[in-house]
């Protein structure tokens, strides 16, 4: 028995065929392009996704039998709005989580509701420009046609859902990054509903993620290759899907991941919410779970941003000889001392989302001496892209949520050096992960519990997920990080102002100014 | 015979520079001896004043083998020093009991939070001109007495390390006045001699410091026959003051009119302005000028790294070029700096504190930090580069700032000296930073040139001080860019901020940087 486990993507689609013994069997992407038609804007067709995704099926599923596929289930970027008119047409592209139009959206909306506080009593969260209910507005006020026509709005994977199915329906994990979904007592909320004066009937109905949303339609099964007895669980939002693939799915598990940006992601099994709404707090895809999260936006990005422009040195011995720069500088890494000589870096190289939500706020290297070297440089960013998500950890704790166990992934969590900053920094144990396959691995373990195959998530991660080895924090290390995070928080308050003015005297000042 | 040529010698901290001039300032020949500073601590800096001696005599040696000046035709030698911080503690027989604790040494941390509780510093300035902190030379002293008593009761005398040289010289024992202004606290800056009352206070021996004292163009005695046979001077050849090696080198750039100032740049800034004495401030160092010694004050403030950051910067980041520079021979800095310049003014949005050795004038931190702040993905190397070399330039103005709100004047130009001086965008960027146009001397000679001249005006074979003028040639000023300027102004500002919302945070870092 097999299940196919596919995730759709920005940049592409990817779909895994996994057997039940949580093999990977084939593995296939295909891209699809992002439009950009004005400055801020950020859209994809959604008849472009479901091209591609019929694809990247037709290809797993070419090795094995089509009745010996049980299911199939989708991780899917969050937040994007798909405009569906009555007869399941496609009304204009779909407007993505990382389009920012809606800035005045986001404002119209907080003072209607009174306020972010309110907002996040009513839905759990405030509703950020990428979120999907500012995008709706949007559509009212600036395309009062295509909104007349709107019948209802859908996430992204759910409209491949619904093209495999015919049925308009999405779950709890996606529908929590609305901004109209009441996370906590998990329903759309008919209050914020009507003070927008929205009609409630253009949201689909909600099941779980592991429910049946349907069988594939005899008519696509013939087209892709599946078997119209194949059945289509809708799966979960990206997120929840990588912590399913990571197992992180009881209290106490946290998922640390240090990609391009970062995440620190835990499960909760009451709904237990940041009233500051600092971090996000959406449904999990596991059984009456949620989980909060916070995101930072350069992790990886830091490091990659400083051996380009300061380790050139290694840049060229990679040209040469082929070691990889980012191997060298982990073994430079290594002979600094913890906490590089108290020299710390903020990584808000791209302003900042999680604590600060300051799109003004800038990167600094605090603390340096005439003895520091490039390799103290080089630590330092490490140890400041671990601060920044020792906040969202700080905040969860806050709450109540206890770290019991970090599992990290991510380019990041590939270096040996990384890992045990990230074990002294959290101070609680840090695992890594045998197979990093992201979301559609945990799309594929969502597969597997809702077609039966599994009793539950537990057994079925149990199979799955396979860890590897175990780094523990050393108390002498965690005591000196302790003392440094306590100065690392005491910088972004200091130099707030200072960024501000900074901010708005280098955009007078910067090289585009010429041009205008 | 006839007496034509000069000699000048200035002791510096790493190395010791000799050179003979003629009468029109023309340079004959130069030799250098390089040494290395000991350092048993962090913080703690210091030499043995043999070092010195040996360098001074090899150098002198060796111009005259070079130049082939006939020795009974030197007029005299003068010689300038670095300041010694505490000076060579030696006993009854002059002989030196431990080394000397040099102007680096910053381990004098208690002694100064002792003299911070316990003397009023209003009174202190008063007498003294200046304030109070680990670079000044008698907190120094105070640490030998409270840390070394075995030391501390054989010590007849603190001898500033040039005046032990011209005490091995020539047997005579003496001080100028710019030497005893710097050890500061117990130097009266208007009797021009060491106040009795700070002694007391401080509980310092007056009788330790030297009781001679003398101007920079005083002969303090002649080349003795030991001393004749180790350097090659004749026996006799006078023997001229001096001075610290600071005014000593704003003099050899002609530094005499009130107002004049000189911007001294090479590892550290040093700053400095002539006047006389009305107005000074606590926040800058105020002693006695090596020319019309009893009028003019020489006032001073600097930063402690600024070519230092440079190098550190090409050390750590510009590993690539210097691998070009040894394959190729083009400088890396060049190749640094050509990056930089085309990086508009600010550096797009960045901010560097240049205390990367923590900080001296004005804000007498040691516990200040270099900060690099408004870094975005877009920034790059060079935008880095550049904004260091700003944060150097912003360094400099703050000292002047300072000078001009303590009602200090300063002339409509700076001159501008040392190595630093030889970066054509960083000169640039001084200018536009400042407001100041910059004027740099064709050839810089530093302190021993001038120190030439004083051993000419002490020896008598130049009239005046005066003659400097003739000897040092300038080129067209570096004018400041009025659209740069407002820019800097801007980030000046930010930068003042910057450093005042970080400083109870850098002190914290220090403090755990220090376990």
């Amino acid at each position: 028995m097999y299940v196919i486990g596919i995730d759709l993507g920005t940049s592409g689609v990817k779909a895994l065929l996994i057997s039940e013994n949580g093999d990977i069997v084939s593995r296939a992407f295909e891209e699809y392009p992002l439009y950009t038609p004005f400055p801020g804007w950020s859209e994809q067709k959604p008849e472009e996704w479901w091209e591609a995704v019929k694809k990247v099926i037709k290809v797993v599923s070419a090795s094995v039998r089509p009745e010996e596929i049980v299911a199939i289930s989708f991780s899917g970027q969050m937040h994007g709005a798909v405009f569906l008119d009555k007869d399941g047409e496609v009304i204009r592209p779909a407007i993505l989580w990382n389009d920012t139009r809606t800035f005045n959206e986001r404002a119209w909306i907080t003072q209607k509701a009174g306020g972010e506080s309110n907002l996040i009593q009513m839905v759990g969260n405030p509703p950020l420009e990428g979120f999907t209910l500012p995008k709706i507005i949007w559509l009212r006020n600036n395309e009062p046609e295509n909104f007349s026509k709107l019948h209802k709005v859908l996430l992204p994977k759910d409209y491949i859902v619904y093209k495999l199915t015919g049925r308009m329906v999405s779950e709890v994990s996606d529908a929590a990054g609305t901004a109209i979904y009441d996370v906590k007592n998990r329903k759309w909320s008919e209050e914020l509903a009507k003070i927008l004066e929205l009609d409630i009937s253009i949201f689909p109905e909600v099941i779980e993620s592991f429910d049946v949303a349907g069988k594939v339609s005899k008519k696509m099964a013939d087209e892709i290759g599946l078997s119209p007895n194949t059945l289509v669980i809708p799966g979960g939002a990206d997120n929840a899907c990588g912590a399913v693939g990571n197992g992180i799915i009881k209290e106490g598990l946290f998922l640390g991941s240090v990609g391009t940006s970062g995440v620190v992601l835990s499960p909760t099994s009451q709904p237990k919410f940041d009233p500051e709404g600092r971090i996000h707090f959406f449904n999990h895809s596991v059984p009456n779970m949620w989980y909060n999260m916070g995101v930072i936006l350069s992790a990886g990005f830091s490091l990659s941003w400083f051996k380009n422009n300061f380790a050139k040195l290694e840049g060229m011995v990679q040209e040469i000889s082929g070691i990889s720069a980012y191997e060298i500088i982990n073994a430079e890494v290594e002979k600094v001392p913890i906490g590089s000589e108290a020299l710390i870096f903020l990584p808000y190289l791209n302003g900042e989302r999680t604590p600060h939500k300051d799109a003004k706020v800038r990167g600094a290297f605090i603390g340096i001496s005439a003895r520091h070297t490039k390799a103290h440089f080089a630590r330092a960013v490490m140890e400041g892209v671990t601060y920044a998500l020792r906040d969202s950890l700080e905040i969860m704790k806050s709450l109540g949520i206890l770290p019991v166990e970090v599992r990290i992934t991510g380019g990041g969590a590939k270096s040996k050096v990384w890992q045990q900053i990230m074990a002294d920094i959290f101070k609680v144990e840090v695992k890594t992960i045998q197979v990093d396959e992201g979301p559609a691995f945990g799309a594929a373990i969502i597969a597997a519990v809702g077609s039966k195959l599994f009793n539950s998530f537990d057994e079925a991660a149990e199979k799955f997920v396979k860890l590897g080895k175990t780094i523990e924090p050393i108390e002498k290390n965690s005591r000196i990080y302790d003392e440094l995070y306590e100065i690392f928080r005491s910088l972004y308050p200091a130099l707030k102002d200072k960024y501000e003015k900074l901010f708005n005297i280098a955009v007078k000042t910067s090289k585009g100014d010429e041009n205008e | 015979m006839e007496k034509k040529y000069l000699f000048g010698t200035d002791i510096g901290t790493q190395g010791t520079k000799t050179i003979v001039v003629d009468l029109e300032g023309n340079v004959l020949a130069s030799a250098i001896r390089n040494y290395e500073v000991i350092k048993p601590k962090p913080l703690w800096a210091e030499q043995w004043p043999d070092t010195w001696v040996k360098a001074v005599f090899e150098t002198v040696k060796e111009v005259l083998e070079k130049s082939k000046v006939n020795p009974l035709e030197v007029a005299g030698i003068a010689i300038s020093g670095l300041y010694g911080g505490s000076g060579v503690p030696v006993d009854k027989d002059m002989e030196p009991i431990r080394p000397c604790l040099i102007w680096m040494d910053r381990r004098a941390q208690k002694e100064v939070e002792w003299v911070k509780k316990n003397v009023p510093l209003d009174k202190l300035f008063e007498i003294t001109g200046n304030y109070v902190d680990s670079y000044f030379g008698f907190t120094k002293i105070m640490w030998i007495r409270n840390n070394e008593p075995e030391n501390w009761k054989r010590i007849y005398q603190f001898i500033s390390p040039k005046d032990y040289v011209i005490y091995v010289m020539t047997g005579e024992n003496a001080i100028d006045y710019s030497s005893a202004g710097n050890l500061g606290g117990v130097f009266d800056l208007r009797k021009k001699y060491w106040s009795e009352e700070m002694c007391k206070i401080l509980n310092i021996p007056m009788s330790m410091l030297p009781e001679r004292m003398v101007k920079s163009a005083d002969v303090v005695g002649r080349v003795t026959k030991e001393a004749s046979e180790l350097c090659g001077l004749a026996e006799g050849t006078p023997v001229i003051a001096g001075g610290i090696d600071a005014p000593v080198a704003a003099l050899s750039v002609g530094v005499l009119e009130e107002k004049s100032h000189v911007a001294m740049v090479g590892t550290s800034t040093c700053w400095g302005v002539i006047h006389r004495g009305g107005n000074i401030t606590p926040k800058l160092v105020s002693y006695p000028y090596v020319a019309y010694d009893d009028e003019i004050i020489y006032t001073f403030g600097g930063s402690a790294t600024t070519g230092g950051l440079a190098t550190w910067f090409r050390n750590e980041f510009g590993q690539k070029e210097l691998e070009f520079e040894k394959a190729i021979g083009i400088s890396a800095y060049k190749l640094l700096e050509q990056e930089a310049e085309d990086i508009p003014a600010g550096s797009e949005g960045l901010i560097v504190l240049p205390y990367f050795m923590g900080e001296r004038s004005p804000i007498w931190d040691p516990n200040a930090k270099g900060t690099i702040i408004g870094l975005t993905l877009y920034h790059t190397r060079k935008h880095v580069y550049r904004a260091i070399l700003e944060g150097a330039a912003y360094a400099l103005r703050h000292n002047m700032d300072e000078g001009m709100k303590a009602g200090l004047e300063l002339a409509p130009e700076c001159i501008m000296t040392g190595g630093v001086a030889k970066s054509k965008l960083w000169v640039q960027i001084f200018a536009d930073v400042t407001g100041f146009p910059m004027r740099i001397p064709v050839e810089d000679f530093e302190a021993p040139y001038a120190d030439a001249l004083l051993a000419g005006v002490g020896s008598g074979v130049l009239s005046s001080y005066e003659k400097i003028k003739e000897w040092v040639k300038f080129r067209e000023p570096v004018k400041p860019n009025p659209e740069n300027k407002k820019i800097y102004d801007e980030y000046y500002k930010e930068y003042l901020k910057s450093y005042e919302a970080l400083k109870e945070i850098m002190e914290n870092l220090s403090k755990i940087a220090m376990r």
